[in-house]
């Protein structure tokens, strides 16, 4: 399994074996619009078109899509979930409406993500039907089976029915914001979150998305803990759900979903007033893991210096912080058929071990 | 001495010239020297000042008081124009908007003059931005940011900020229509692909 999370962005990539690859999420880098999996990918000689199975997108945030329409165009063979059911007319008029106007500027959103994302499962069908999304993920879904032995398999653990049910209504209104509409909330969708559980050979790994809790037990993590229909067993390493934000912790998680000190990895999201995760975010996360690690640290750094400039924009502004944007990834490496095998943990880039 | 008429008249360069405020701009005005004003030490006369003039002069006989400031006088080959002001842009930015809250507005920043400069957060202060702008101000806007110095043709030197908010052009009707259809052949593919 590779973390990729620089500043802002998230992408995982895992070879479950037998040459069978999957794609959770995508994020690019600033300086090149090719997404880091499929540079990953072609960096250690996958075929994309090949070799990548599914293709996961795990909800509608802007740090957790960029480019994976580009993704999914490349990875032909790819089944493609997602969460929330896209059929809506006029959630679907909105986003091809947003997509519009946001040629006009260079910052595109996730709704241009989305617009692209529909012309690729479009084309696959030729304008006669629609090939993708393969399956929309719902807690106990199975997302794909094959990989080592043909045993490999990925488990959607969220989101819960009455999440899903709650979503379909007034969709547009949900996820796009007000004003001129370009883009998806930032925090609203993240029930729709899917997290998920692969598993594969003697191990499985628990991938968080930003599924947060929530007051009801129908929704978030609670509806995971409670759920008749997902699997049991507890999951080797953790990807921390939510940049390791409070509002996605629950004991419970790491109590029955996790083995005891297993090893987490973090992702930050640098696009706050305090960005994610937070020091007593990374203290508590390393007070229940064997080992932490971040993809990128810290998440933002002072920004350049420019004679001329930062008087200007100092007096104007209340905080200014450069995201962090280095590229940086995690790796961990296991043996699938030998539990006493040591697992290897490597970091590239701008992560580090916490 | 001075009159109140509805058209003045005032020597210039030796000529008399009609002075017709209606005509005239901001920019067309300059204050000239005492010495080429066309005042005479209070010597102008009453028939000077009345000369062709349809409304009644009300001429005085108190004695010529020269006035203390420059009249404005005409002259074409001298303009002031904001336009002359010179500005060198030294950073650029668009802004996407994250939040609004009650002084600031959270916002990232991506750096146009050079692409290789990182991603930006920012809280801005609400007061930074034009009143006419402030109400498009929410999650998803675009905004300019322009940071450079203003050079004037004296020489003078000011820093030069801008925050411009973009406006998204309505799309048209013919487009709106096409991409309502293209709305629902999508989502009947989908629907027909999910099964519901």
């Amino acid at each position: 399994m590779t973390v990729f999370g620089p500043g802002v962005g998230e992408c995982i990539v895992l070879h479950v074996g037998n040459d069978d690859w999957i794609i959770v999420d995508s994020c690019t880098l600033p300086t090149d619009a090719e997404p880091v999996a499929l540079q990953y990918l072609d960096r250690i000689g996958v075929s994309a078109s090949r070799n990548v199975r599914s293709v996961i997108a795990t909800h509608w945030h802007d740090d957790h899509i960029k480019g994976l329409a580009k993704i999914l165009r490349e990875c032909r063979t790819a089944q493609f979930a997602m969460s929330a059911a896209l059929s809506d007319q006029q959630f679907l008029q909105l986003v091809l409406e947003v997509d519009a106007q946001n040629k006009l500027v260079k910052h595109n959103s996730s709704a241009s993500e989305l617009a692209g994302i529909l012309e690729v499962l479009e084309s696959r069908g030729g304008g006669k039907y629609v090939t993708g999304p393969s399956v929309y993920a719902q807690d106990g879904s199975r997302l794909f089976q094959g990989g080592h032995l043909g045993t490999a398999e990925v488990w959607a653990l969220s989101p819960s029915a009455a999440t899903v049910t709650n979503a379909n209504a007034n969709l547009a209104e949900k996820l796009l914001t007000k004003g001129d509409s370009r883009r998806f909330k930032r925090f609203s969708p993240n029930d729709l979150s899917i997290a998920i559980l692969v598993r594969a050979g003697v191990y499985s790994l628990l991938l968080g998305a930003d599924l947060e809790n929530a007051v009801a037990n129908e929704f978030g993590w609670k509806a995971v803990l409670e759920s008749p229909f997902r699997p049991k067993e507890r999951s080797y390493a953790f990807k921390v759900a939510h940049h390791g934000s409070p509002n996605a912790h629950h004991d419970d998680i790491w109590k029955t979903m996790l083995v005891p000190q297993p090893i987490a990895m973090l992702t930050p999201y640098a696009k706050l007033r305090a960005p994610l995760p937070t020091n007593d975010d990374v203290q508590r996360v390393k007070g229940l893991a064997a080992a932490t690690y971040c993809t990128t640290w810290p998440p933002s750094k002072k920004p350049p210096r420019r004679h001329g400039v930062d008087g200007i924009v100092g007096g104007a502004t209340k905080t200014r912080r450069a995201i962090n944007q280095s590229s940086g990834h995690v790796r961990l490496r296991l043996n699938l058929t030998d539990p006493s095998a040591t697992p290897k943990i490597e970091l590239f880039g701008n992560s580090q071990q916490m | 001495m001075t009159t109140a008429v509805a058209e003045t008249y005032l020597r210039v360069n030796g000529s008399e010239r009609a002075v017709q405020t209606g005509d005239m701009s901001t920019e067309d005005w300059v204050m000239p020297e005492i010495e080429s004003s066309g005042w005479n030490n209070g010597e102008t006369t009453a028939e000077e000042f009345g000369a062709g003039s349809s409304a009644p002069a009300a001429v005085t006989t108190t004695p010529a008081i020269r006035p203390n400031v420059s009249a404005p006088v005409r002259r074409d080959n001298l303009k002031i124009r904001l336009s002359d002001r010179g500005i060198k842009l030294l950073q650029q930015w668009e802004c996407v908007v994250l939040d609004v809250h009650g002084e600031s507005v959270e916002c990232e920043m991506h750096d146009l003059t050079d692409d290789s400069q990182p991603v930006e957060y920012a809280e801005i202060y609400l007061d930074e931005f034009n009143l006419f702008d402030r109400h498009l101000l929410a999650e998803g806007t675009v905004f300019y940011w322009s940071v450079g110095r203003e050079e004037s043709k004296t020489g003078t030197i000011r820093r030069y900020s801008e925050l411009r908010v973009r406006r998204m052009p309505p799309l048209s009707k013919l487009r709106k229509r096409e991409i309502a259809q293209e709305a629902e052949h999508l989502s009947e593919l989908l629907k027909k692909q999910s099964g519901s």
